[in-house]
């Protein structure tokens, strides 16, 4: 029982220090964002005053499948990071010695905290939101299917899908991170990680001109702060399984923090320089381009056998 | 998540969204026998994805049976598979326990004032038909255009076999289902010429 206890009060820290470290690193990517603007830039901790602004203020409610989807989205995504390991020993839950942090409970959890965005955002009854819940789910559609394409590369050529497992894989001598060994997976990774962040080429469903920030427009005070919280714990979990499937995971935290750094920081400036794609050139572009490579990077890791 | 895409269609038009002004009064719950099933079938779907160890040993004891098929293995309330272990139910646990610890949050927060689902922020734009702007229409407009080169192969197979299907049913018709007399002799006629043929055979 207390091994049980102290399992959850580890992963509720990690889901507390994702939520600090990806709201701060945030923070200070608005303000790079800004200098490439010619900008000073909002202060660093400028998302948490935004967060915590709105959760004390009072809002409105269009109903309880309003309220329940926020709440399960909200749960789902802190579920999810209670799952995330952060260095190869900091893994919440562990029993006799196998770490669970399978990578398939990602890809349900995470989904699982989408949907109740997604049920609560078309239960408020706008419009607009209903069109950004479509175009979100149909993006979702369109990159995950090269990068679950990568990802089963990775778990073939080390033999688990643990994600604490794939990253000690990768530090073993002899190995290198998948980043090396799989170069064009990598770069189908990197693009639909893009996706998975809502960043620029791919930030159709937000389109803040167009349709007024899509599934997030009838949202205000505690719900919006609530879904604040959710986005940023979700950014941090799909950083966080890019470090580790990618780039080797991190044997302490400061090597984890930099790598995280550097992961959100490139697909920021990479977003920066880029326009918005319509909805239906998203798709084309990810079935037309990106599948076909991973298609390819398929074909060279496992059946060429060519791994660097 | 495409297989959800598809069932979200549905769901959101049946009951997300906004309820147009002519289904006010006209819709209603269903009666109690038909809820009870629905919550039967719905209920063990939840326990069969939560708890699937009673299930799969039931499975396991079938297995043998059939060649070359191994048995699932399981480690404590785990499902063992090539690459890793799945806890479905502590999953599940932990599922739970986050949709508390944001109920919490929910709760611990000021209460929210409730307004209608008419009451909403548009950007200015005035919505004079909200049919058209409902999640499911033109659901499919992104995949259908990225086909659009190629949609003509299939929608002319489809006319095709609609047009042979179409000559079929008439052919059909004028011999079986008609009340013109020379059809009714054609058939009396048939049927003599059979019976004297099995006459002469027999």
């Amino acid at each position: 029982m207390v091994a049980i206890i102290n399992m959850i009060l580890l992963g509720l820290g990690v889901a507390l220090f994702g939520f600090v470290l990806q709201t701060s690193i945030g923070g200070i990517s608005r303000k790079v964002h800004g200098r490439l603007q010619k900008r000073i830039g909002p202060k660093w901790y400028q998302e948490f005053l935004d967060i915590f602004k709105l959760l004390s203020k009072r809002a409105i409610s269009h109903g309880w499948i309003y309220d329940l989807g926020v709440i399960m989205a909200l749960g789902g995504i802190i579920a999810t990071a209670m799952f995330m390991p952060i260095t190869n020993d900091i893994v919440a839950f562990v029993v006799n010695d196998v770490p669970l942090d399978n990578f398939f409970i990602f890809v349900y959890l995470l989904a699982v905290g989408m949907l109740g965005m997604a049920m609560s955002a078309s239960g408020s009854g706008n419009p607009l939101a209903s069109i950004g819940v479509m175009r979100a789910l149909t993006t979702m559609l369109a990159y995950e299917v090269p990068f679950m394409i990568v990802v089963m590369i990775i778990i073939k050529l080390s033999g688990t899908s643990s994600i604490s497992g794939i990253a000690e894989y990768q530090q073993l001598a002899g190995n290198n991170w998948f980043a090396i060994a799989l170069p064009l997976g990598f770069i189908v990774a990197f693009i639909s990680l893009l996706g998975m962040l809502g960043k620029k080429p791919f930030e159709t469903y937000i389109a803040p001109a167009e349709i007024a920030s899509g599934p997030m427009v009838e949202y205000g005070g505690k719900q919006l702060g609530m879904l604040f919280i959710m986005h940023e714990i979700t950014i941090f979990i799909e950083v966080a399984l890019f470090v580790h499937l990618f780039l080797g995971g991190a044997e302490n935290i400061a090597i984890f923090i930099v790598k995280y750094f550097a992961v959100y920081t490139v697909a920021n400036l990479v977003s920066n320089v880029n326009g918005r794609l319509k909805i239906d050139q998203v798709v084309v572009f990810f079935y037309k381009w990106i599948v076909p490579l991973a298609a390819i990077q398929a074909f060279i890791a496992i059946y060429l056998g060519w791994v660097i | 998540m495409g297989s959800f895409l598809y069932v979200f269609r549905p769901l959101a038009a049946l009951f997300l969204g906004q309820q147009l002004p002519q289904y006010k009064e006209t819709v209603k719950e269903a009666p109690f026998l038909m809820i009870i099933p629905m919550a039967i079938l719905s209920l063990l779907n939840v326990a069969t994805g939560v708890l699937p160890i009673p299930v799969l040993t039931f499975i396991n004891k079938v297995l043998p049976e059939l060649n070359g098929i191994s048995e699932v293995q399981f480690e404590g309330m785990g499902i063992v598979g090539l690459n890793g272990i799945l806890d479905a139910t502590m999953i599940s646990g932990i599922f739970v326990f986050g949709i508390v610890v944001s109920f919490m949050i929910f709760i611990v927060l000021k209460k929210s004032k409730k307004v209608g689902l008419m009451d909403t922020y548009t950007a200015a734009n005035f919505i004079y038909s909200e049919e058209l702007l409902h999640y499911s229409v033109d659901f499919y407009a992104p995949l259908e255009r990225l086909y659009e080169k190629y949609i003509h192969i299939m929608k002319n197979f489809y006319k095709y076999i609609a047009n042979k299907v179409r000559e079929f049913g008439a052919f059909m018709k004028y011999f079986f289902f008609t009340n013109k007399p020379e059809i009714t002799v054609f058939w009396i006629v048939v049927l003599i010429i059979f019976l004297l043929w099995g006459e002469i055979t027999w």
